[in-house]
């Protein structure tokens, strides 16, 4: 989804749950990423006609995205979840602080270019392996995933999830 | 330490060359699961032929994981053909798996659905549907009232189970006024009429919910009553099942299971042709791994599960309990489903196949004669999960 589409659909649908984390908190510990990721999922599935089911298809790329800031968020600031119900579709924005070779990796490893940031040096071409096999992961899982930089120095990533997810 | 470690297990089983994992595979290195990656490697270098890789009780796996497995899978020897094995219930899963298997010559995915499932195609067609709900309206007379002596109250968290078409679960939603009530079936077309049932009778309370009854999407410790009806007679390995059942309900929560004994079905006139016919029963499901002498076994079953506090009661759906066409209807059901096509898959002759029929029909005869009796034994027993 484009970010101009993105942010329309914002204006209209607020977000129907929010959870901000530490960042320093979230790093603090591997297994939160599994646990906040479940539990962002499993408040999405009670929506759904078969909770446990779409909670655990939400879950795998949703542990993804705070893998993913649990590896490259800045240590202050806080990481974001948003989640919003829209007609056939869950998203879930997430967004923390992070240096521009972040900001600039991730959007380069998502859809190939950067907007406001330098082009990534080392650290961000190891964001960018990880970011290119996330945006894979997505795909195989019919998730859309873009990313945007949010000033001041934030980077959000939005993640779309279709209602009725296909059953192979 | 690695909390999702409790939550995973990865095992080899040499006789049927498979690895299985299951739980959640979510590492933050490939050297946090050096043990499994161990075993993947060195199990499947002592298979030759085919062997499989089982995920289909996988209910999670990171990308860190995941490429970790990629990796250990290439290095197997290519005259090895692996067979990975998925799960329906997982919706990510064999997509996932299939681009794995694009990446090695020697990898292909199956969708496993029905091996663990044996009597599932029997009864997942549209016509048995009627029947199923008949029977589940004789059996609600009794069960109603043994309910609550088995610890179900009102205001209660429920879990039903292999709830199959779902009338169970909208009889007890009705009865019981339940906080919350789910209801779990591995058959979509099961579900399917469920759902379809629930809204026309404005029953929105009841949460259908498709899955694998040997590794429920759902969380631990979280249900006060736990049902499973008619249902561990026909799965191969029932202590698995008991596990899970055990798993999802909170210490103090009772679990209800019922089960029948076939070879006890009974009538008169023709008590001797009746018998011998629902004693072949019994052979023709343990033929197809299901045990369906497995009511009297409950007590066993359910101590050797871990619970305590075990209560037994049987009971007997005979012809005089409501219209006598009800029962007749559904010994033509089952003569339909056992002589007509479980027979015949078994490979039984023709002779065998008219004498299995004429039991069927004598227990109809019982059923409907204005002086006959005909009976179905079913024996409903609980636990309690200790605290």
């Amino acid at each position: 989804m484009a970010a101009v589409e993105v942010a329309k659909s914002e204006s209209s649908y607020g977000p129907m749950a929010t959870l901000e984390l530490d960042a320093a908190l979230l790093q603090s510990q591997w297994d939160l990423c599994d646990k906040v990721a479940d539990y962002l999922s499993h408040i999405v599935g009670q929506l759904h006609d078969d909770p446990a089911r779409y909670s655990n298809f939400l879950s795998v790329t949703v542990n993804e995205l705070v893998e993913l800031a649990f590896k490259t968020s800045a240590v202050t600031g806080p990481v974001k979840f948003e989640l919003y119900r829209e007609i056939g579709l869950v998203r879930v924005k997430m967004s923390f602080h992070c240096t521009g070779d972040a900001r600039a990796a991730i959007c380069v490893g998502l859809d190939g270019t950067a907007q406001n940031s330098a082009r990534p040096q080392d650290f961000g071409r190891v964001i960018i392996n990880d970011v290119s096999r996330l945006s894979g992961f997505a795909d195989v899982c019919q998730v859309q995933l873009a990313a945007a930089e949010e000033a001041p120095d934030r980077i959000a990533l939005t993640a779309g999830f279709p209602w009725h997810e296909e059953r192979p | 330490m690695n909390p999702n470690a409790s939550h995973f297990a990865a095992s080899f089983d040499p006789t049927n060359q498979e690895v299985a994992l299951v739980g959640k595979l979510r590492p933050r290195s490939p050297a946090q699961i050096t043990d499994v990656l161990s075993l993947v490697v060195e199990s499947f270098g002592r298979c030759d032929g085919v062997a499989y890789l089982n995920v289909k009780r996988l209910t999670q796996i990171n990308i860190t994981g995941f490429e970790a497995l990629r990796t250990c899978l290439v290095s197997v020897h290519a005259d090895l053909r692996i067979v990975i094995v998925t799960s329906s219930v997982i919706s990510w899963s064999t997509r996932l798996f299939q681009t794995l298997a694009e990446t090695g010559q020697n990898l292909t995915v199956e969708v496993y659905d029905t091996a663990f499932y044996p009597g599932q195609d029997f009864v997942e067609d549209e016509s048995f549907i009627p029947i199923l709900r008949t029977q589940t309206k004789m059996t609600w007379r009794h069960e109603r009232q043994m309910l609550p002596r088995h610890g179900l109250e009102t205001g209660a968290k429920i879990a039903d189970v292999c709830c199959g078409i779902g009338d169970f679960a909208a009889l007890v939603h009705k009865e019981f006024a339940p906080a919350r009530i789910v209801a779990i079936d591995h058959s979509k077309r099961s579900l399917d009429y469920a759902r379809r049932v629930a809204k026309e009778f404005g029953l929105t309370e009841v949460e259908y919910v498709y899955g694998d009854a040997s590794q429920m999407l759902l969380a631990d410790d979280q249900f006060d009553f736990v049902t499973c009806r008619h249902s561990l007679q026909i799965f191969d390995r029932p202590e698995v099942l008991l596990r899970e059942l055990y798993r999802i309900c909170r210490p103090g929560g009772r679990v209800y299971i019922t089960n029948e004994k076939n070879s006890h079905c009974l009538g008169e006139p023709h008590a001797e042709s009746i018998a011998w016919t629902y004693a072949e029963v019994a052979k023709l499901f343990a033929h197809f791994n299901m045990d369906v002498e497995m009511g009297p076994k409950s007590r066993r079953l359910l101590t050797e599960a871990g619970f305590d506090d075990i209560k037994v009661e049987s009971f007997m759906v005979t012809n005089m309990d409501g219209d006598p066409q009800d029962f007749a209807d559904v010994i033509e059901a089952w003569e339909t489903v056992y002589a007509g096509e479980m027979a015949v898959r078994r490979g039984d002759t023709p002779e065998f196949i008219r004498r299995f029929r004429q039991g069927f029909v004598d227990h109809r005869t019982a059923a409907l004669h204005p002086k006959g009796y005909a009976g179905w034994p079913i024996w409903a027993a609980s636990g309690r999960k200790p605290h």
